[in-house]
């Protein structure tokens, strides 16, 4: 006991002090990767979800169980813009045709989140005489539809003559609506080219 | 003791590293599971719409193909594809895509495609489309598509050589589908019309056995009634006969050997007329206008229909007094187009109204065109203004010719 005690109570404190400073910012680096690693799997598996819903949706443009009810004279497609698109589908294949509306908000709707980007991304789907619209993500900060006729030529949005419309490309990215550490997660999805059978099937 | 601490430290340590580690293990697993899944599905899917497009090709190739396929393997998973019958001639195709534990099934429902469902169809297409002009219901042509400007096309456009643009200004508009390398034959089988008029319609033949030349005149009445006459081997033509045209030819079929028909007048009923032979024979002349008792553009409860005929041609005859003409009908042309008897003899312009559909060998001049100035303007013969029958989508004129293969008419993914 005596200096060199005083010497090896020191070295411990400033030892255990570094040990402790590490643990401290370990902890931190942890929760941070804990927190974007979860969000991304999250935000991930929203990408997945919406990919197949927009798809499967898609995909049915035009089509009807009865198919007489859809005649050349009818543009399947309604409207078509840059972040809509509403057409003409039968969702639960009954053999009447729905319509089918995608859309999204704009940024001011979700001011209340730290995210200036996100927008929720609206699914409208029209049988009468019930309409239902369900809000299918509200972690949209890109929803990007780009048209091409049969010619492979891009048609300008929105699109005057929605007839024309034989391709499609999709784009859309999620966004965490709170950022971590000023990092937001994201997650991006293309197809670049999406048709549907039933455009022009006679 | 100090020894005890390390290895306290590093047990600690440790341990917290290894959940630390596990959880963002998860995480990652979990995010790969998540696209695994997707991927899984996805490849099951297109699996499933490799195996519609093979069998909807086989049924192209032959119709009679019903075999399916049972569980091969294909792309690294498996397929399986049945084909059933519903409503006598339609085929409904089921794949069914299977990969690694996830499957997905794509239905597709064909119909024998028949030529009334054409608005436009030509063997060959020599022919620029151009501005101005709209083509209605589908269009097919065993040659390129041509054109020049901005055409319009508002059915389901095929063609078996692809588009040809005249220029870099040249952008035709298709409103329907285009698919390109799609070949339909011009060809039916008579025998299919003969059997059907001798079934329950009517056949005009040489009833002197010697097989002359018999023409055929018809007056359609709009009272259901038709008037008619016949001229074998040129000798004359009978008294006219008026019956009613289910009384004549009960199914609507009216079957011409080795003659022509001059046809007219107002058909309240369903009626297909052929004309056959070849040559000087074989013609389905149009002497005045052709129309429905009840046009179904104004009256969609219309029943009303007409198809012609020619196996050589059907030529609208020439009458420089008619001025503008209706035909309602869809016309069939085997050797040629919709003839325009010495177009250019006519002393002005004229609109041909037509409603149907016009499938022949080739599409012929109607009109002669002058250069005013500005752009080129009609000034003898007929200037087409062409409506596709939408009817004829689901019904057609009584055994009008069927083309060898089927359509499809829905997919369902």
């Amino acid at each position: 006991m005596g200096f060199s005690t005083l010497i090896d109570i020191m070295g411990a404190t400033i030892i255990g002090g570094i040990l402790l400073i590490m643990v401290n910012s370990l902890n931190e680096r942890a929760v941070g990767t804990n927190i974007i690693y979860g969000n991304d799997k999250m935000l991930q598996l929203e990408v997945v979800q919406l990919a197949d819903l927009i798809e499967t949706d898609f995909r049915k443009i035009g089509y009807c169980e009865n198919p007489a009810k859809v005649t050349d004279s009818m543009s399947v497609i309604l409207s078509a813009d840059t972040s809509q698109i509403k057409f003409i589908t039968d969702l639960n294949r009954d053999g009447n045709l729905d319509t089918l509306e995608y859309s999204v908000s704009s940024t001011a709707v979700l001011s209340n989140t730290v995210n200036p980007r996100d927008r929720i991304l609206y699914r409208k789907h029209s049988t009468y005489p019930v309409e239902e619209t369900l809000d299918i993500s509200s972690n949209i900060t890109v929803f990007n539809l780009r048209y091409f006729d049969a010619l492979n030529n891009e048609l300008s949005s929105p699109v005057t003559s929605p007839s024309l419309i034989k391709y499609m490309e999709i784009s859309f990215k999620v966004e965490d609506s709170e950022a971590y550490d000023l990092q937001y997660s994201e997650a991006y999805w293309q197809q670049v080219r999406l048709t549907s059978r039933n455009l022009g099937k006679r | 003791m100090g020894g005890k601490v390390s290895l306290l430290l590093i047990m600690g340590f440790s341990g917290l590293f290894g959940i630390m580690g596990q959880n963002l293990l998860n995480f990652s697993n979990e995010a790969s599971d998540n696209f695994y899944d997707y991927y899984t599905d996805t490849r099951s899917h297109n699996i499933a719409v490799s195996g519609a497009n093979m069998a909807a090709n086989k049924l192209f190739v032959d119709k009679t193909w019903m075999d399916g396929w049972d569980d091969i393997s294909i792309d690294g998973g498996s397929l399986t594809v049945t084909v059933e019958k519903f409503n006598i001639n339609n085929r409904r195709i089921y794949s069914i895509g299977s990969y690694r534990g996830a499957s997905d099934t794509v239905i597709v429902t064909l119909q024998p495609k028949n030529f009334a469902q054409y608005g436009n169809f030509y063997d060959e297409n020599g022919a620029w489309w151009a501005t101005g002009d709209t083509l209605r219901g589908p269009f097919h042509t065993n040659d390129w598509i041509r054109t020049y400007g901005r055409p319009v096309f508002l059915g389901n456009a095929t063609t078996k050589k692809g588009v040809k643009l005249f220029n870099k200004h040249a952008h035709p508009e298709f409103h329907g589908s285009l698919e390109s390398g799609v070949y339909i034959p011009l060809e039916f089988d008579t025998s299919i019309i003969r059997i059907a008029a001798f079934d329950n319609g009517k056949i005009f033949t040489d009833t002197t056995g010697k097989k002359k030349t018999t023409d055929v005149d018809l007056v359609l009445n709009s009272d259901g009634t038709v008037k008619y006459s016949v001229n074998i081997d040129n000798k004359g033509w009978t008294p006219d006969v008026t019956v009613p045209l289910n009384t004549l030819a009960p199914n609507g079929v009216i079957y011409v050997e080795k003659g022509n028909v001059f046809i007219k007048g107002t058909l309240n009923g369903q009626l297909s007329v052929i004309a056959t032979g070849k040559g000087t024979e074989g013609t389905i002349h149009i002497t005045g206008d052709v129309k429905y008792n009840k046009d179904p553009r104004i009256d969609p409860t219309s029943t009303d229909m007409l198809g012609l005929i020619g196996a050589e041609k059907v030529q609208l005859d020439f009458d420089p007094t008619r001025g503008d003409i209706d035909i309602q009908a869809s016309i069939y042309s085997q050797e040629d187009g919709l003839v325009i008897e010495k177009y250019k003899d006519y002393p002005a312009a004229h609109n041909m109204n037509l409603l149907g559909g016009v499938i022949g060998k080739e599409l012929r001049a109607t009109a002669e065109y002058k250069w005013d100035g500005t752009k080129y303007i009609v000034t003898n013969g007929y200037s087409y203004i062409r409506t596709f029958d939408e009817r004829f989508y689901d019904i057609v004129p009584p055994a009008f010719p069927n083309t060898k293969y089927f359509k499809i008419i829905s997919w369902l993914e």
